[in-house]
């Protein structure tokens, strides 16, 4: 530890910053969620996110991340082929860890579009993505501002789906003085079963949540503020028809308080200093489902506690832009079961035997420019992961069925190297190489008979787990001018010690019915795939884009790797003008056949299309704007699920989806 | 630990104490002895025998012999109860020297199998008791069984020296768990093992004992609960 310490690197590089769009950094993908009356540039209007559109939606139209399904809620964004462990997800840089054995509360679902600024998305680990190995998602939360023009300004909306009936509605308010500012925000969100093609009802499919947020900001002085933010998101009787069991609730309440300072003159530009503290209770309810297919009733709570902090510094020295980070959290995760069979006492067991992580990281990022041509982006991070059991019954319950050691600790760290080329003001071109590493999660080292419905299989955790290693190199070029944008990259990603679950015949079940027992191992997979973007603007007001994303994954026996995706491509062609717009959008998914049956248990898909058809409109008033939206998701109602979907379970058939948003 | 009876004898008081109330199964029964003056007793024999009186016959069952047991400044024994009292009777002779006193014990039944008789392929028959110890709690817990061998009606000696497999199941379940230990031999008919119970709630403890090469129980069991 002492030796990290030391080793501390001086040369801290810059977070890339988005100065200009040229310059704008080609890793990271910047979702900006409207929120205010003041209308941007109508070319810009469709790149940023509408605020009513839910989080699930803006991250699957991302090109690179793909969805996996288990119902109409809370998917799980794997980003090419990456997920879980292997990605990090963080709100407003905030780390924190969902309570679910099941992965039916990715941190996706506790955060709605009305209360963030942006969704920051970057590939690869290394870099802001710090020790992971997929990439991070981070979910950047609403700043309350200072003397805006309007002092109280805000939001009402209203949303409502066909399919599913399914209706919304928002509201935020905005006070906005010379030295404090406020931000208030909330929704409703509530749907009853969704129909597949045909009007076939998927039950169990239902949901019901609230979230409510508050930001307060206060100047000390120019160049000192703090800030408060709570987040609240409740959810409630939520369907997973994937699955065997639904969520009776699932309860987040997040909370931060940082100190902001900037600096006007001398090397440091700015400074933030954030402590944070969340908490997740989560609950599984097999109550609402026939009793022919729940043959034990079983309770299965979970919670999980995190608190943290980051300190984050920006400077400049010659031509070096700094960043540099130093951050930590303790995490606690506790799951159990309760098993009710028709006779018999209740059986209760920990299925996360009360793990707790400390970690600590020193990140260090720099952007240095050569000129006008040469960026030369580089960053390392080192961490400290310490990993144990808080309670005695945690403890002996590990030991009987993990032999778990009492304290798993060790170093983390990652090097990223990223230069970049503009050869004039349309072409640039990027390369990058990074050496990265991500800890096993809790669940991967201590989990205890956590029943997997993708393939079957009950899976144990294995204490012994050696840390994820990934070297992964990428490279691309994107051409953009006035008319045309173009942008391709290729990745390929070469993992040691690949955590997965391998079948081990000699333990038996715990879940009945589970086809036998997995247990987390090391071993090694590969993983490579591309994207495409372009686009071509035709006369004023028409843009035809496309998007195209494939990946391609071989385990250590170059056998498929289950939950790739296969090709898929989305397609616009639209018409935008000052007040109003309206838009085709073709999506094409690729059959999967690319799979392995006796291994894991993946069987194939078959590929399918969509069309979808939406518009909107922009109504201007005195100082308060209005935005219309219509929809028609999957004009044709097809009948089709994606590669993805657990179970398969068949996706929405045609939906018209309304919706309106005042902004005052 | 509750005081059960008190019995007189010509030289000796004698306190008998229980930590619970008799039931069928392995029962602790602790003694205190004191000398006709009051002074404490710690060098004197104390015998132990159960008998069930069915009425036309009777029958006694495995006895562990008091002893002193110094941290507890007490004699500490047991007795099998292999059945409840039902519609017959249970008596404990106690004997000190040439005496013998009998104390009637009303022993309940259990929800729970904590003890059974099982009949060899050899002919004889084998009683398995389990020995109350530290409560069970999910992971992996020491326990203690008591082995003896039926002799004669009224014999039940110690039976050491078996080779004892063990594995655990839960029956509502059908599935057992990892990581247990078989049952060692630790002298006067006691076998220590670890189980490892992955969760709490009904539990089948399955034994497969043998003498030497010779099977003896293919599948004798026990079940408990917590």
């Amino acid at each position: 530890m002492g030796l990290f310490l030391t080793c501390l690197v001086c040369a801290i590089t810059a977070h890339p910053q988005t100065d200009s769009f040229e310059k704008a950094p080609v890793q990271l993908k910047e979702i900006f969620i409207q929120s205010t009356a003041s209308v941007p540039d109508f070319k810009q209007i469709r790149q940023s996110g509408n605020i009513q559109k839910g989080t699930d939606n803006i991250l699957e139209s991302v090109n690179g991340i793909q969805m996996i399904r288990r119902g109409n809620y809370a998917w799980e964004a794997t980003m090419r082929g990456f997920k879980d462990g292997q990605i990090n997800q963080t709100i407003d840089g905030m780390s924190i860890f969902g309570a679910c054995t099941d992965k039916m509360d990715p941190i996706s679902s506790y955060i709605e579009p009305a209360n963030l600024k942006s969704i920051d998305i970057h590939f690869g680990g290394g870099n802001i993505s710090g020790n992971s190995i997929g990439g991070n998602i981070d979910y950047k939360i609403r700043q309350p501002q200072f003397g805006m023009s309007k002092r109280i300004s805000g939001l009402a909306g209203a949303g409502y789906q066909s399919n599913g009936n399914g209706r919304q509605i928002l509201s935020a308010i905005n006070y906005s003085g010379e030295k404090f500012a406020l931000n208030i925000n909330g929704i409703y969100k509530k749907s009853d079963n969704y129909r597949a093609s045909a009007g076939k009802e998927i039950t169990y499919s239902q949901y019901e949540k609230w979230n409510a947020g508050i930001s307060a900001k206060y100047a000390f002085n120019p160049h000192q503020s703090v800030i408060v933010n709570y987040i609240h998101d409740d959810a409630n009787h939520v369907g997973y028809p994937a699955l065997l069991m639904d969520v009776a609730f699932a309860r987040a309440d997040i909370f931060s308080i940082a100190l902001q300072q900037h600096f006007s003159a001398g090397k440091i530009s700015n400074v933030e200093t954030k402590f944070y503290f969340n908490t997740i209770h989560h609950a599984m309810d097999d109550t609402h489902r026939p009793e022919s297919e729940v043959p034990v009733h079983m309770d299965m709570p979970g919670r999980s506690i995190t608190k943290g902090f980051y300190s984050q510094q920006k400077l400049q020295f010659g031509n070096h832009h700094l960043s540099t980070k130093i951050s930590g959290y303790q995490n606690q995760l506790h799951a159990d079961m309760t098993m009710y069979s028709k006779e018999g006492t209740p059986m209760y067991m920990l299925t996360i035997p009360d793990a707790q992580r400390y970690y600590l990281e020193f990140q260090t990022a720099d952007r240095i420019e050569f000129g006008d041509k040469l960026e030369f982006n580089s960053s390392v991070n080192f961490a400290y992961v310490r990993s144990s059991l808080y309670s005695e019954a945690g403890k002996k319950m590990a030991d009987g069925v993990l032999k778990a050691p009492q304290v798993t600790a060790g170093p983390l760290g990652s090097v990223y190297l990223n230069p970049v080329y503009r050869f004039d003001s349309s072409l640039t071109a990027f390369m990058q190489v990074a050496f990265s590493m991500r800890s096993p999660t809790l669940q991967e080292m201590y989990g205890i008979y956590l029943f997997n419905r993708a393939d079957g299989f009950d899976y144990i955790g294995n204490p012994y787990s050696k840390n994820e290693q990934s070297l992964n190199f990428s490279a691309g070029a994107r051409f953009k001018n006035k008319r045309f944008t173009a942008s391709t990259k290729g990745y390929y990603y070469s993992i040691f010690n690949y955590i997965m679950g391998v079948y081990n015949k000699d333990l038996s079940v715990m879940t009945v019915g589970a086809k036998g027992v997995k247990q987390y191992q090391n071993s090694y997979a590969q993983i490579m795939g591309g994207e495409l973007e372009g686009s071509v603007r035709i006369g004023k007001n028409f843009l035809f884009k496309t998007q195209s994303a494939f990946n391609y994954g071989i385990d250590a026996d170059h056998d498929a790797l289950p939950l790739m995706a296969p090709f898929k491509n989305i397609s616009f062609l639209s018409f935008d003008s000052r007040k109003y717009g309206c838009e085709v959008a073709g999506i094409f998914s690729a059959a999967q056949a690319h799979t392995n049956f006796d291994k894991y248990g993946e069987t194939s898909s078959s590929g399918y299309w969509l069309l979808n058809i939406s518009a909107h409109q922009v109504l201007l008033f005195n100082k308060t704007t209005m935005r219309l939206n219509l929809a028609i998701e999957n004009v044709f109602d097809k009948e089709y699920y994606d590669h993805l979907d657990v179970s398969k379970i068949l996706r929405m058939g045609r939906n018209i989806n309304v919706q309106c948003t005042f902004f005052f | 630990m509750t005081k059960f009876e008190q019995l007189v004898f010509s030289n000796h008081k004698l306190d008998v104490f229980v930590e619970k109330m008799p039931a069928t199964g392995y029962q602790k029964l602790f003694f205190k002895l004191s000398n006709n003056d009051g002074s404490a007793n710690s060098n004197t024999t104390i015998s132990l025998k159960a008998i069930m009186d069915m009425g036309n016959m009777q029958h006694s069952s495995p006895a562990v012999q008091p002893a002193w047991n110094a941290d507890m400044k007490m004699y500490e024994g047991a007795v099998v109860f292999t059945m409840p009292s039902g519609d017959y009777h249970w008596y404990l002779n106690i004997t000190i020297g040439n005496e013998t006193k009998q104390v009637l014990v009303n022993v309940a039944s259990t929800p729970t199998k904590l003890t059974g008789s099982f009949k060899a392929t050899n002919g004889d028959a084998y009683v398995i008791s389990l020995v109350p110890g530290k409560a069970f709690t999910p992971g992996i817990n020491d326990f203690t069984i008591l082995v003896n061998r039926k002799k004669s009606m009224m014999e039940f000696p110690a039976a050491d020296g078996l080779t004892i497999q063990f594995n655990p199941e839960m029956p509502s379940m059908s599935h057992g768990s990892p990581n247990n230990t078989d049952p060692v031999n630790i002298g006067n008919g006691y076998y220590r093992g670890k189980v490892n119970f992955t969760m709490s709630g009904d539990w089948r403890l399955h034994f497969k004992v043998s003498l030497h090469d010779e099977l003896l129980l293919d599948d004798a069991s026990l079940d408990i609960t917590f």
